[in-house]
């Protein structure tokens, strides 16, 4: 019987089925811990700093919020997530992480917006894979091209002035100037929406 | 047959992985720039070791011939992901010193080896001893060459990171490292050298015999 090739089927397909059981089992008991580390170690100092002014008081995970904003090409939901900063139960700032596809591969950009006001307060690269010396002047908060969007009004045309917005490419990087405006105008659009759910406050 | 100490023994004299056998070099050159990561690397594996001679041993009599390598690779594979994901949940600064590595001991050729050598052949008992053995006679050789690199090269012994258990022997200056023994050459030369060193100790017992 052990060299019948159903029996073989049977017992690989047993030992598979038992240990995909298992990676599920400890996954999901793993998982939260690994999100949170990971978002300790990359996402909250950059939301902590972004949020500062406003001293909020609360937790900036727990309050976490996951929107649908899209589909990729295999049909698949994208999410992205909303942090709200918070004070006295009052939402005075919002942030929240996209991806836009620039010259060099992906971006991540955090947009953080002022919720009363509906203006950006700051926007952030948390990963890029930009040209030296040209598109990766991104990742520097102090640079003029990330330093403009700080300031501006959410609904504000956020596109590159050569196509009649308001924000000023870099030269030499294009590609780079506008997939970033791009992010934060699809950002911008996700977090209005938020706001407008909410009802102003 | 061997009384069972004896298959515990033998993971640090006839059979001792890295230094006797000369298995599991990768691991051994590439990790053991630091005690830390020597010990991390040594447990993990012990883990997986122990679990999959268990499971191995315990199926023996199930699993035919002809797909006892896949069914082997499958019961390895499942216990290194579940010591993957622990030490990404519960030990994140080993995991990101060890990074890549954890995921190679699947095909770390002490765990597959034990597999085929040993756990098909004998039972559950007998096989854990086995793995105990091996396993800690590797992350024993490990910390050996992971405290000669880290001494000379950095003047540290780390121990764990993650609580910051570390002993600094060599007053710290500015970015003092001993190339040599930090870069993966350096790990091959010292290797060398230990291996040199067991080598003609056994050459004189066999003398002496």
């Amino acid at each position: 019987m052990r060299d019948k090739l159903w029996y073989m089927v049977l017992v690989l397909g047993c030992v598979a089925a038992v240990f995909g059981g298992a990676l599920a089992f400890v996954n999901a008991h793993t998982r939260d811990v690994i999100e949170e580390r990971t978002f300790r170690e990359t996402v909250l100092p950059t939301l902590e700093n972004v949020f500062a002014p406003y001293r909020p008081t609360n937790d900036f995970l727990k309050d976490k919020k996951s929107e649908r904003v899209g589909e990729d090409a295999m049909g698949r939901q994208i999410r992205a997530d909303i942090y709200v900063a918070q004070k006295n139960k009052m939402p005075l700032a919002m942030a929240t992480i996209l991806d836009g596809r620039g010259y060099g591969g992906i971006i991540r950009v955090m947009v953080a917006v002022d919720v009363n006001k509906k203006e950006i307060i700051a926007t952030r690269t948390l990963q890029q894979t930009e040209t030296r010396g040209l598109g990766d002047q991104i990742a520097n908060p102090e640079e003029p091209f990330v330093k403009q969007f700080n300031g501006m009004r959410m609904e504000a045309n956020l596109k590159l002035t050569s196509e009649g917005g308001q924000v000023d490419g870099m030269s030499g990087a294009t590609v780079t100037s506008t997939a970033y405006a791009k992010t934060v105008k699809a950002a911008c659009h996700l977090l209005l929406n938020q706001i407008s759910q909410k009802g102003a406050p | 047959m061997k009384p069972l100490w004896q298959e515990f023994t033998k993971g640090f004299n006839a059979q001792l992985p890295p230094f006797r056998l000369v298995l599991g070099l990768c691991p051994a050159l590439a990790v053991t720039t630091t005690v830390e990561g020597g010990l991390g690397m040594g447990i993990a594996t012990l883990l997986v070791l122990l679990m999959s001679n268990l499971v191995i041993s315990l199926l023996r009599n199930i699993i035919p011939n002809s797909v006892r390598i896949a069914a082997n690779i499958s019961v390895i594979a499942g216990f290194v992901v579940i010591v993957e994901l622990m030490m990404k949940a519960y030990t994140p600064t080993l995991f990101n010193i060890l990074g890549v590595f954890i995921s190679l001991i699947v095909v770390n050729c002490i765990v597959l080896g034990r597999a085929e050598a040993f756990a098909k052949k004998n039972g559950p008992v007998r096989s854990m001893v086995d793995a105990l053995g091996i396993g800690s006679g590797f992350t024993v050789s490990l910390v050996i060459l992971g405290l000669v690199r880290e001494v000379l090269g950095r003047g540290s012994i780390t121990l764990f990171s993650e609580a910051n258990v570390k002993f600094q022997l060599l007053p710290q200056t500015d970015g003092y490292v001993f190339r040599l023994a930090v870069e993966p050459a350096g790990a091959f030369i010292f290797l060398g050298v230990i291996l040199f060193v067991i080598n003609l100790r056994s050459k004189k017992e066999k003398v002496a015999q």
